[in-house]
């Protein structure tokens, strides 16, 4: 299935090339998790996950066409 | 005589200046109201609810205004950077108690002084010069008229050039209602109309030089805390680099669109097609110049940006979060050159851009619903005008043609055509740039906070949306009364404390949803050996929120003024992950009254007020 990945901030360098906002094809029993280490984003770097706008952890079981938002913790605005 | 006490981490002065007499005297603080309110934002309701009526005319002379410090202020302590301003507010009608950072308060504490409070009215402009433990009235007749910045540059001139300025620019003489104080040029303690009230005093600023280091009561306790929360901050921003160091509060904007919370058409709409173009990423890379940090920040949030050309060149500091919210999004401005110019002309005429951008965008509703006509504001007032949105921030801070009208702030406007339903206001302060019925924490924060609608009061987007310390549902409102309420008396310790939320909440908490204030609490002991234990701490933050419901009672505030507008709590949300949810205000109310031990009438009890040692 495919979904849509959105990285911002220091998360837009684990995208594919840079690009930040880019679809990924999962298998069909694919977690958050699995972006995750399809990305390879180390385990110590923080996330917020959103999924079709609404918080989700990483073992979130996703479905195609979702909308997946990946940003670090912001500590204000 | 009066016997000496020495004070460590307070300087133990109070600078009360007398406008209307001229005169100037230092009286002591006394050790134990430094104790029981902490400093800063405490000091600030405790000079407020001793001195002035709550009944009184913001712009009369016996209206006052206290600048207030921190124990922490001018410290090494990490953003020990921070003073209040406090007095009754002439947009709300309630308090007005607007922070802010920059060198200015790091450098008034240096000189010795903890609080100054202004009272009277000068019979002619005046600026106030402390230098050192001295300070002196000074006119400030060829001052008036002057921007923020220029005011700057001759106060320098006529004083040192390293002193610290906080002062008004134009707004604040014309009694703008939504006036701000700046200082350091673009620093601003901009909420709540606190530059009008400078400038119905006569008093066009401060300019201060500082002597001498703030006297710590243990500094080797005082270097190992602070060295600790140092490192942590090191240690966690290692594999995960600030975002606000990075990107700004403008990088915020993801948080919001992304929950659908990003106010735009005047909260018609919690997400804004164009954000990409206005966010944090897109300020750095098109117009960043260089982070800046306030005194004693390791962060450092602030953006020195350029415009290179157009019609919008120029150079100064920011946007920040709420200003893209409240000049961009809410007004649907998507051009990032011309929000930013809109910012620096805030800075420099003097006016919060929060209130500005939020009363634009009720008269473009306004306008839109043709309650607004044409002939009034002198142009078709479009969605979207860029160059109208320029135009009209310039209106505002001179009180020139219908920026006359938008100088009176959101609901005085909407109110004069007829619907006052459409100011996005709670107490006639202007919302922050979080929707309440995406964000049901937010919405009970905004409608309970004594100062009306500010995201500083207790800031739910920590817990609702930027995953500090967690994230609990932002469209939940059963679970968020004693949330909120926490939040709210921590902010009331970080803000009398004199240091910033940012670093605060992230670092010197305990990380829970009870935010508990253990880093706050080793460095106030070690700065001033007043041995607060946790507990007294959190009291006195208690403290300084009932002490602040308190005065707006006796102005005649209660549950019917815990209000927001009518579009947050009947009309569901249209579209976005909010869709179809309204603000569950009312249902929050009780519960949160009950939790604080207030009526439910929205009043303290005798026996809070008893236990809190306010009655």
């Amino acid at each position: 299935m495919q979904v849509h990945v959105d990285t911002y901030a220091n998360l837009r360098q684990y995208s594919p090339a840079g690009r930040g906002s880019f679809d990924l094809t999962l298998n069909s029993d694919a977690t958050v998790s699995s972006i995750i280490d399809a990305l390879n984003i180390p385990c110590a770097v923080k996330i917020v996950i959103l999924v079709n706008g609404r918080r989700a952890a990483e073992d979130t079981r996703l479905e195609a066409a979702d909308k997946i938002t990946l940003f670090p913790p912001i500590e204000g605005g | 005589m009066q016997e000496k006490t020495i004070m460590h981490g307070w300087c133990g002065n109070v600078l009360r200046v007398d406008l209307t007499g001229g005169q100037i005297r230092t009286e002591k603080l006394d050790p134990g109201v430094a104790k029981t309110y902490v400093g800063g934002r405490g000091l600030g309701i405790y000079y407020l609810s001793k001195e002035v009526d709550p009944g009184c005319d913001p712009i009369s002379p016996a209206n006052k205004v206290i600048m207030s410090t921190g124990p922490l202020t001018g410290t090494a302590a990490p953003t020990g950077a921070r003073y209040m301003v406090t007095t009754k507010s002439p947009l709300t009608g309630a308090i007005s108690c607007s922070n802010s950072g920059g060198n200015f308060p790091a450098e008034l504490k240096k000189s010795g002084h903890d609080v100054i409070i202004l009272e009277g009215k000068s019979p002619r402009p005046v600026y106030i010069w402390i230098n050192g433990e001295r300070a002196e009235l000074r006119s400030a007749e060829h001052l008036w008229g002057l921007t923020t910045h220029e005011t700057d540059d001759a106060l320098r001139r006529e004083t040192e050039d390293k002193a610290k300025t906080a002062v008004i620019g134009p707004a604040g003489e014309k009694l703008v209602r939504m006036a701000a104080i700046i200082n350091d040029r673009d620093r601003a303690a901009g909420r709540s109309g606190v530059g009008a009230v400078l400038g119905a005093k006569n008093v066009k600023g401060i300019v201060v030089k500082g002597h001498q280091e703030v006297s710590l009561f243990n500094p080797e306790e005082f270097k190992t805390v602070n060295g600790k929360y140092r490192n942590n901050f090191k240690d966690a921003t290692k594999d995960n680099p600030p975002p606000l160091r990075l990107h700004g509060t403008a990088i915020t904007v993801v948080g919001t669109q992304s929950h659908g919370v990003f106010p735009t058409r005047n909260f018609q709409q919690g997400t804004f097609e164009s954000w990409e173009s206005i966010y944090g990423e897109t300020l750095t890379k098109k117009y960043l110049v260089r982070a800046k940090p306030c005194f004693s920040c390791p962060i450092a949030c602030g953006r020195v940006t350029k415009i290179p050309d157009g019609p919008y060149q120029g150079e100064g500091e920011g946007p920040e979060y709420e200003t893209i919210y409240a000049l961009g999004s809410d007004c649907e401005v998507d051009d990032l050159a011309a929000l930013t110019k809109a910012n620096y002309e805030c800075n420099e005429l003097g006016i919060d851009t929060i209130s500005m951008g939020s009363t634009i965008a009720c008269a473009m509703e306004l306008f839109e619903k043709g309650y607004l006509p044409e002939s009034d504001v002198g142009m078709a007032l479009k969605w979207g005008d860029a160059e109208a949105l320029v135009k009209l921030v310039r209106q505002t801070g001179l009180r020139q043609e219908f920026g006359d009208s938008l100088a009176e702030g959101s609901l005085r406007l909407a109110t004069r055509y007829g619907h006052p339903e459409l100011a996005m206001v709670a107490k006639g302060q202007d919302f922050a740039g979080y929707e309440p019925r995406g964000e049901q924490g937010m919405g009970l924060a905004y409608a309970t906070s004594p100062i009306g609608a500010s995201h500083m009061r207790g800031d739910p987007a920590y817990f609702e949306l930027l995953g500090v310390p967690t994230t609990i549902d932002p469209l939940t409102w059963e679970d968020k009364p004693p949330i909120v309420a926490k939040w709210q008396d921590v902010f009331a310790i970080i803000d009398a404390a004199g240091l910033c939320v940012f670093f605060s909440v992230r670092y010197l908490t305990d990380l829970t949803l009870d935010a508990r204030p253990v880093g706050i609490m080793e460095l106030v002991n070690a700065a001033t050996g007043a041995n607060y234990t946790l507990a007294e701490l959190e009291k006195a933050g208690e403290r300084i929120w009932n002490a602040e419901r308190l005065f707006l009672t006796r102005a005649g505030f209660s549950r019917k003024d815990d209000s927001l507008p009518p579009r947050m709590t009947r009309e569901p949300m249209p579209a976005g992950p909010a869709k179809g949810h309204v603000c569950h205000l009312e249902e929050m109310l009780g519960p949160y009254y009950k939790y604080r031990g207030w009526t439910d009438n929205g009043i303290p009890t005798q026996e809070k007020l008893q236990e809190l040692g306010l009655i």
